[in-house]
């Protein structure tokens, strides 16, 4: 019989200052160890997770980041800003905790520091921040919502990542949100997007009908795209940064130009197009009833493609309403039509925080989608000749 | 106009793997233990997992006589009991199954390989597969010859292995039973097949830990300068069981230990332990690299196999708190049975690396408990300068572990805080689990994946095997004329006979407690 998991070990204090966390920090991992003298508990640090929470309703939201660590090698540390107190001051909790694997036989440790920093201090989040990285393992800094771009605040809090997390479904103004994803992007940092995560699976099952060598082809001869979204009550912001971030793809990988462009947030049936070399590609946005549940998820894309004078062909893949599977079909003329369904589950932040941390430095392919999704918003800004 | 493009240009910088083509499985062996266990559950695995082709199909190929939808349900209950995806999304099993189909089979009856060119034809039309297929034969050994004869003889193998319209075929192991039948059986495979679309199969290389052993090795720079028999004293590859032999009494009777484990697991993780950087990852400059190393291992003459190499066969014992049974009390088994269930020997390759590095392999069933390793074990220091206050001091290991507890430790001395100067060994431990959560594919995913990718890197090629068998046939030979074994000679439950035990300590050294 292994042995259980060693109980959580906790420590927490207002108005402490950095020796006091990280002699804590110690001494909690000590006392951890002294729990289980045979079977000391591991620890192996992959990366340091910093994320931000400029209000409570933020705050809550990454409490549950605790889910999170249980699932990844990690020390987190989540800061809770408080500008507004008089007096500088930070309160801090710390837990180091491990929980053992499936058959009890590994654990994985992981700790999380809690800071809220009250007053001025909290301009000067980074200088907190720094003294309670581990060194030589990247740093993601989480910023839900939309970040402030042009803020000191934010700017000093970078200077501590070599990864920046957000999500492009909260931005206020998805053009310009991934205009300037685009215009960081630049630098060392690298990028991640829980809403690129999200359309991953979407964008995997659209390449897998060209994987198929006699399929290819019709890449070249695309005549016209429907993106399909739940209609209902709406977050027009998701619908229009989801619409940027697959057609900017689309537009990266096969050199089409933007001809019109989606300047403003998408709330209607709307039709926008690309150039092909000279061709024109129309793109219609559409929203369909398909539940409440289905309001404003993408819910179906649809390629029609023509080779020569031969009849079109359609590659079409439809959520079902009950928002667990696709439907990937592909109709073209002369070949059986031959359909399939697939899993295709929503996932949770939770499961987009994990795999976002899986992935460390700069994506080129996101990168050229974010050039693309700026053009397509309107916002690259054109130098005269 | 339109142009032509030679590669998917969306799956340019994707995160996501390239999937196959659409293609047919014809499985030879449907009904039997490994398609419930692990074919079946894997293809389904990656279905779910959005890797499967469109339009993939299977055709079962069988002895047995069953309906198209007999051959589903059976599948669908296999794939409940053994997928990590179970239970089945039902709209995601209608769908796969809809590529499932059965077509009963004497594998001896020219008509039945006919009436499959005729599925396989129907199958290509209905499900756009465009004649790429692949056989897997999950069969005895025995009727393998047979069945790719009659594959070649029905026209439903194609001279190409990628391209268009491409065959392949997966062979299970055992690879035969000795040299001559393995090169027999590779004439054979030959006659109807290009090697290239030859893929036999050794799950343990599909293993995540076992190709770790290779990052580990040449993503790394630390460890190559003391990879050598300037530092490294010996290694020890350790496959332990402590399951017995199930309900395989009637193979394991004809295997033994050295055929099962050694001449294939352990051989290959010698190889990925000894062998030098190959210049490139693809599948021949690795297999070349590991061939090096096989033909490197120094011969095993009689008088070599009476002094290195040492064998066993349990007896009634206690394993896990269970009473068990003797190797000759199990179903299928001789009461007078001399197979082996454990094998212990030492190796030398004979190179400039390993030159006189010795390392002991050492395998068995019904041991103390389940575990694979493989233990690096570094020369000492060569001053013994806290011998006086510290004592004997063990040298630095580090320990490979590929199974269960995937990871790595290193072992090396530390000074226990106080006055003087104290010594104890700290272990310095890496594990799989506590760092990656993500969950690992089975093996048959990564192999299967890889067959319908058209990739061999992870499949033993014609001389590899050739040259695995040339290192064990030696030993069967000299057992086989001297067959009394004094069996059994451990009990369930203990580490081996006694004779494992004086195989190592007779060169000062002792196996591992692990």
């Amino acid at each position: 019989m292994p042995p259980p998991a060693p109980a959580p070990e906790t420590w927490r204090a207002a108005n402490t200052d950095i020796t006091t966390l990280e002699r804590q920090l110690s001494n909690l991992w000590k006392k951890l160890a002294a729990q289980s003298p045979t079977s000391y508990p591991v620890r192996t640090h992959l990366f340091n997770l910093v994320a931000f929470a400029g209000d409570q309703a933020s705050a809550q939201r990454i409490a549950r980041l605790d889910e999170m660590c249980r699932h990844h090698a990690s020390r987190a540390i989540i800061l809770v800003s408080d500008r507004s107190h008089r007096n500088s001051s930070v309160d801090g909790e710390i837990t180091v905790q491990c929980t053992s694997g499936g058959d009890g036989s590994s654990s994985l440790c992981y700790e999380v520091v809690q800071l809220t920093v009250h007053g001025r201090a909290a301009d000067h989040l980074s200088s907190i921040v720094i003294p309670l990285l581990i060194p030589q393992i990247p740093t993601f800094v989480w910023w839900p919502g939309q970040p402030l771009f042009g803020h000191r605040l934010f700017h000093r809090m970078l200077s501590v990542a070599d990864q920046l997390i957000v999500d492009s479904a909260q931005f206020e103004s998805p053009g310009d949100g991934l205009a300037s994803l685009r215009r960081l992007s630049q630098g060392a940092l690298g990028i991640n997007d829980f809403n690129w995560g999200r359309l991953a699976a979407w964008r995997d099952t659209v390449s897998q009908f060209f994987d198929n060598p006699a399929m290819l082809p019709y890449l070249s001869g695309v005549r016209g795209i429907t993106l399909e979204f739940g209609a209902g009550e709406s977050n027009f912001r998701g619908v229009t940064a989801g619409a940027l971030l697959l057609l900017g793809w689309m537009c990266a990988r096969l050199n089409w130009r933007p001809e019109t462009t989606l300047e403003t947030l998408v709330t209607g049936d709307v039709t926008i197009s690309v150039l092909q070399g000279e061709r024109l590609i129309p793109i219609q946005l559409q929203f369909a009833d398909h539940g409440t549940g289905a309001a404003s998820r993408l819910m179906g894309i649809e390629i029609v493609s023509q080779l020569h004078d031969r009849p079109p062909a359609r590659f079409r893949v439809r959520r079902s309403d009950r928002l667990q599977t696709v439907e990937v079909s592909a109709v073209i003329h002369g070949e059986p039509e031959i359909s399939r369904v697939l899993p295709l589950s929503i996932p949770s932040e939770e499961a987009l925080l994990a795999e976002e941390l899986s992935y460390a430095g700069h994506d080129p392919l996101f990168e050229s989608t974010l050039l693309e999704a700026s053009r397509l918003a309107g916002r690259e800004v054109f130098l005269p000749v | 106009m339109v142009t032509t493009l030679e590669q998917n240009p969306l799956r340019v910088g994707a995160r996501a793997l390239r999937t196959p083509e659409p293609c047919v499985m014809v499985l030879m062996g449907a009904t039997g233990d490994l398609a419930h266990r692990k074919i079946l559950p894997s293809l389904y695995n990656l279905a779910v997992d959005h890797i499967l082709p469109h339009g993939f199909s299977v055709i079962g190929f069988s002895r047995q006589d069953k309906s198209h939808e007999d051959f589903r349900g059976e599948m669908r209950e296999a794939v409940n009991t053994f997928s990590r995806y179970a239970p089945v999304q039902p709209e995601v099993w209608d769908s796969f199954a809809e590529g499932l189909f059965f077509q009963q089979a004497d594998f001896s009856d020219d008509s039945c390989y006919q009436q499959l060119a005729e599925c396989l034809k129907k199958v290509d039309q209905q499900r756009g597969s465009q004649g790429n297929r692949f056989f897997y034969l999950a069969v005895p050994p025995t009727v393998v010859s047979e069945i790719v004869e009659k594959l070649g003889k029905a026209g439903l193998v194609t001279p190409d292995a990628r391209g268009k319209s491409w065959t392949r075929v997966v062979v299970e192991k055992p690879f035969g039973r000795d040299l001559q039948s393995a090169e027999r059986l590779n004439i054979d495979l030959q006659h109807v097949f290009a090697e290239d679309q030859i893929y036999r199969i050794d799950h343990y290389l599909g293993k995540e830990t076992v190709q770790n052993i290779l990052v580990f090795r040449f993503a790394n720079g630390i460890f190559e300068p003391v990879w050598n028999r300037n530092f490294i004293d010996n290694v020890q590859i350790t496959v332990a069981e402590d399951i017995g032999i199930d309900r395989r009494g009637g193979y394991y009777e004809t295997a033994g230990a050295l055929r099962d484990m050694v001449q294939s697991h352990m051989l290959q993780l010698v190889t990925l332990t000894a062998m030098e950087s190959p210049v490139a990852l693809d599948a021949d400059a690795v297999r070349d690299e590991k061939v090096k190393i096989l033909r490197a291992v120094e011969p095993f003459t009689a008088e070599r196999v009476g002094r290195d190499v040492v064998r066993g066969q349990y007896g009634p014992g206690w394993v896990g708190g269970q009473e068990v049974l003797g190797y000759r009390s199990e179903v299928g088994v001789a009461p007078n049975s001399e197979t082996e269930t454990y094998a212990a020997l030492k190796l030398f390759i004979d190179n400039w690396r390993w030159a006189g590095v010795p390392f002991y392999l050492r395998t068995g069933k019904r041991l103390p408990k389940r575990e694979t390793e493989i233990a690096i074990t570094f020369k000492a220091a060569p001053l013994p300068l806290f011998a006086e206050t510290a004592g004997k001091m063990d040298s630095n290991v580090l320990a490979m572990r590929i199974q269960p507890d995937e990871g790595m430790s290193l072992k090396f001395d530390a000074k226990v805080p106080g006055q003087g100067y104290t010594i104890q060994p700290v272990y310095m431990d890496f594990l799989y689990g506590a760092s990656f959560t993500r969950q690992s594919a089975d093996a048959y995913e990564r192999l299967l994946l890889d067959v319908m990718l058209g990739d061999p890197t992870l499949f033993t090629r014609k001389d590899e095997v050739e040259a695995e068998w040339r290192i064990v046939t030696p030993i069967l030979d000299a057992w086989q004329s001297d067959s009394e074994g004094g069996f059994p000679n451990y009990e369930a439950g203990t580490w081996g006979p006694q004779c494992a035990v004086d195989l190592i300590k007779a060169d000062g050294r002792a196996w591992r407690k692990i």
